[in-house]
């Protein structure tokens, strides 16, 4: 239990998964596990979710003030006791709620939840009046405070699935949503269901140390779904009553 | 909004989330904030080999109606395995950097004076020529000097043999000693140090002494990959992983044990290990007598000087923790020490404790492997042995260059190096720059050795061009891999090869018969049919050599056929003068962000780099909570931190990881060039260390003395 304990006491609390959540019934539930055991702290997941989803380039100024805006961050955790110190390094991506708190307390919906149980951001209808982001326990949800400068030769790089956020607006990570749009959209072409290993998304696919898994939690036979049930697993402050559908492996 | 086939992907998984909304907010919120997607004519995913460091990793980039969006790795290579590292991910802003150069530039003031014009790859040419010709002329090749990255490829084939060619035997591979293996160690001990490996995937305990490899590992991608196979892919046993450094580390954190030395002591405390497992008779006895020469002195040595209470006190850990590393590497079998090419002491001392337990030329231990014949290569040539020696090791470049009233180099030639910035004591390599009559650079960027040339040229992106490129897997197999351009040359700039197969061609025949190709696609191409690879060759691939693993013998290249015990190398006991006015130490340590010191140039490099603290975009300094309690210094403070050298500034950080004794400060910031996003921005601190060499001859990275006090 040496880790595991540790993870409890730094204040983390855990619910063994279970599919009782289910957005809706019928649908798919996408889900992410985090093995922190393989996760090194690397952070390519951190560039390839910035790269995917045309993140701001940030500056010295913006991080001084923490405006520095990644959907994947890093939560870090040190911690010592008499001589012993321990460090984890924890990947966070929005943690898809299905009982989402950020959606409860938006005005005029921008942010809700789908019934595969990915929690959307609508920039067009945010106002910007910033509710979600503090009612959102994991910090996981960021305002744009100014306009993103982007030199025009980096605007070439744009990834053009995804729009640029403006000014005013809160955005936050959709489970690459757009993957999604785009690997029904293959699977209908080619006449059939979407199966597991069409919908990857950008920092799963990046992640070296292979500790990011992905998939449909409805379907028992996902590797997702199987590793959302291991001995292992436990979620993030789910005494909340969120209930994540990022579920973690402790290391060990 | 246009409807087009693109929005309605987006906006299809979203309607259903409805639009009652009160009347109030309506008007707000039906004002599209958005630009419209672009059409997406044409979208198709090319390879490309990324050369941002040299594990050259194939990727696949997502082309979008010509211009590339998006980057992967590329499935099934060997060794990005669809993966990437965090500069992989970043390399469109590499490409698409606003600062890259545009064309080849002269400067027209006094160097460094940033004052510039540009020119035309002929003229550069020209001028290039006439300099070279006037040193050929003079009968002096050895005046020119070239410094080179370390990345294998035909066109740093084509570069070493100008050098060939011209005469001169000042050609230097620019290797980043904290993230490269223990090379002076191998030599010395083996004979050479081609084709030996850490079998590190595989191992069954890790005992790192200073390396944060999972940060600085010669390949990030495997480094990460290897430490996940380690933890998970067998069920038999979990590897064990003890990391000794002065600071936690990520390695250190995800070790099951971090044993905190002092800085630049990973020698010493190895030595202690060795008398532990010499005088409990734990060696390997049977491997020692048939693989080792100079046993006889090591143990003399061994015992007299590194018994582990005195070795405790120099190290900084309870003597019980090196009876205890002993105790576990000998009976962990085999048990891998590794190390990075920090000091020679160091190196030589760790890979010592292979030898005595006898982890060399076994699986899980320390492979040879042939994998290195299998990278490509232009036919052989005889060419004469230069007349003269080269004027210095890498290392001592710098005093060979300012000791002597002119200096011995008249032409400098570097190729994607930056010595004025990744070396310890910046200031010193500027000097030798004012000192060298002329100096040409090929680098994309005005870094802070490019400013100090007098040409830069600027090659294509790897992007841009052919690429092809050799590296070993961490099993040590050979993988060749290769890319056509994924674009066009959005710029003026020029193929590195080809513009030394054009100088060669106007130097005269002795150079032009050696280069027969007119472009260095044609040379890659003759070199890819020899070996039979034309097919990658054409679409963009790779090969995979499975090259044997050697047996034991084959490691050893020796006079004795046996690996030396060099007890020469290791004879004092190194403990630097305590000094009063500097009574921290300082270890530098490498965030992946930064890996190869380089990186500082692209934005989103930054946001990662002390994420353990928060930090980003900016250079700070860990020290101990107790310390700063002691020197009044508070989290977050702007600090000095001062040797004898120069003093940074940067700030403060309060951090348990981090011994009482030892302040650490990230290497990677501090540029003074390198275009907007990496100039002006944190500390280099380099600077902080002097010029000293260490008792094996190689500059001390981890030695420098410092005080830290409020800015
Ligand atoms: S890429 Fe993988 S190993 Fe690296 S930080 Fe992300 S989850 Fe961890
Ligand atoms: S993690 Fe935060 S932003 Fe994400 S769904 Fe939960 S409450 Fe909302
Ligand atoms: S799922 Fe997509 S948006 Fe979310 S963290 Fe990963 S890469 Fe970023």
């Amino acid at each position: 239990m040496g880790s595991f304990a540790a993870l409890v006491s730094r204040g983390f609390t855990f619910e063994f998964n279970s599919n009782e959540h289910a957005a809706s019934r019928g649908h798919p539930r996408w889900g992410m596990v985090i093995d922190l055991d393989r996760c090194t702290g690397c952070q390519s997941c951190v560039v390839a979710c910035s790269v995917e989803n045309n993140q701001m380039l940030g500056s010295p100024e913006e991080a001084a003030m923490g405006r520095i805006i990644r959907w994947l961050k890093i939560l870090p955790k040190t911690e010592s006791e008499g001589s012993r110190v321990r460090q984890s390094l924890i990947p966070m991506p929005c943690q898809q709620c299905d009982d989402p708190p950020c959606t409860r307390v938006c005005p005029t919906s921008a942010t809700f939840i789908n019934p595969e149980g990915i929690v959307g951001q609508v920039y067009d209808r945010c106002i910007g009046c910033r509710y979600c982001v503090n009612a959102c326990p994991y910090t996981c949800k960021f305002f744009n405070w100014g306009k993103s400068q982007w030199p025009k030769e980096v605007e070439q790089s744009f990834n053009p699935d995804v729009s640029v956020r403006d000014k005013g607006v809160v955005e936050k990570c959709l489970f690459c949503h757009h993957r999604l749009q785009r690997a029904k959209d293959a699977a209908r072409e080619e006449g059939r269901d979407i199966q597991e290993g069409d919908y990857v998304t950008a920092c799963q696919a990046a992640c070296p140390a292979q500790a990011i898994t992905f998939g449909n939690l409805n379907n028992l036979n996902s590797a997702v779904s199987r590793l959302a049930s291991s001995h292992r697993a436990f979620k993030i402050l789910d005494d909340l009553g969120t209930h994540p559908k990022v579920v973690y492996l402790k290391e060990g | 909004m246009e409807i087009s086939r693109r929005n309605l992907f987006k906006w299809a998984g979203f309607l259903g989330a409805g639009l009652a909304l009160p009347k109030v907010v309506k008007a707000k919120v039906l004002t599209p904030k958005e630009k419209p997607l672009p059409y997406l004519d044409s979208e198709v995913y090319k390879p490309a080999v990324c050369k941002l460091c040299p594990a050259l990793c194939m990727l696949q980039i997502r082309v979008v109606n010509g211009s590339p969006v998006g980057v992967a790795g590329m499935q099934g290579h060997p060794i990005s395995q669809g993966a990437h590292c965090p500069k992989g991910g970043a390399i469109l802003q590499d490409l698409y950097h606003p600062d890259r150069l545009r064309s080849p530039m002269r400067q027209t003031g006094p160097r460094d004076s940033g004052q510039w014009e540009r020119i035309s790859w002929d003229e550069a040419h020209q001028i290039l020529h006439d300099k070279l010709f006037d040193l050929i002329r003079r009968g002096k090749p050895e005046a020119l000097a070239m410094l080179a990255a370390p990345i294998r490829d035909i066109r740093h084939e084509i570069q070493k043999r100008f050098a060939q060619i011209f005469g001169t035997s000042n050609f230097w591979e620019w290797n980043w000693p904290l993230a490269t293996g223990p090379l002076d160690a191998f030599k010395t001990m083996h004979g050479t140090s081609e084709g030996l490996f850490y079998d590190l995937a595989n191992a069954n305990l890790v005992v790192s002494f200073g390396w944060d490899w999972l940060q600085s590992f010669l390949s990030p991608v495997e480094a990460q990959r290897a430490f996940s196979l380690l933890r998970r892919a067998r069920l038999e046993r979990r590897t064990r992983m003890i990391q000794i450094e002065p600071r936690l580390s990520v390695t250190a954190s995800k070790a099951d044990e971090w044993i905190s030395i002092k800085p630049d002591t990973e020698g010493v405390l190895a030595l202690g290990v060795a008398h532990v497992l010499i005088q409990e008779n734990l060696y390997d006895k049977n491997f020692i007598v048939q693989w080792a020469s100079g046993f006889e002195e090591f143990k003399k040595l061994v015992l007299k000087e590194y018994e582990p209470q005195k070795v405790s006190e120099i190290v900084g850990i309870k003597t019980d923790q090196i009876f205890q590393i002993a105790h576990e590497m000998a009976s962990i079998r085999p048990a891998l020490a590794i190390t990075c090419r920090t000091s020679r002491f160091n190196q030589i001392a760790v890979h010592s404790l292979n030898a005595l337990v006898g982890s060399i030329g076994v699986k899980r231990g320390i492979l040879a492997t042939e994998a290195e014949k299998y990278q490509l290569t232009l036919p052989p040539l005889s060419i004469p042995k230069p007349k003269t020696e080269p004027i210095a090791s890498l290392d001592g470049i710098p005093e060979a260059i300012l000791a002597p009233s002119s200096s011995p180099i008249e032409i400098l030639w570097m190729e994607r190096v930056n010595p004025v910035f990744l070396s310890p004591q910046p200031a010193q390599w500027k000097k030798v720059m004012e000192k060298i009559p002329f100096i040409i650079s090929f680098s994309s960027f005005l870094d802070e050795s490019s400013q100090m040339a007098d040409i830069v040229l600027p090659p294509h992106h790897s992007l841009e061009a052919w690429q092809y490129g050799f590296s070993p897997t961490l099993e040590g197999h050979g993988v060749i891999s290769f890319a056509p351009p994924v674009i066009d040359p959005i710029y003026n700039t020029g193929d590195h090869g080809d513009f030394i197969l054009g100088l060669a061609k106007s130097l005269g025949q002795r150079f032009a018969s050696a280069f027969p190709w007119e472009t260095f696609v044609e040379s890659l191409q003759k070199a890819v049919k020899k070996a039979g690879a034309d097919e990658p060759m054409k679409k963009g691939g790779w090969w995979e050599y499975q090259a044997e693993i050697a047996n034991i013998a084959s490691t050893i290249k020796t006079g004795s056929k046996k690996i030396k015990l060099a007890s020469e190398a290791l004879t004092s006991v190194v403990e630097g003068a305590q000094d009063p006015s500097h009574p921290l130490r300082l270890y530098i340590h490498v965030p992946m962000a930064y890996s190869f010191g380089e990186g500082a140039h692209l934005p989103y490099l930054h946001s990662l780099a002390g994420a353990h603290l928060g930090e980003q975009w900016e250079t700070w300094v860990e020290i101990h909570p107790y310390t700063a309690k002691r020197l009044g210094i508070a989290d977050k403070q702007e600090i000095w931190v001062e040797s004898l050298a120069a003093k940074i500034k940067a700030r403060a950080r309060l951090y348990e990881g981090i011994r009482e004794d030892t302040v650490s400060v990230p290497f990677g910031l501090g540029h003074t060039a390198l275009g907007r996003y990496a100039r002006g921005i944190g500390s280099n601190p380099g600077e902080l260390l002097s010029s000293e060499m260490d008792v094996s001859g190689q500059i001390a990275w981890q030695r420098a003395r410092v005080k830290v006090y409020g800015a």
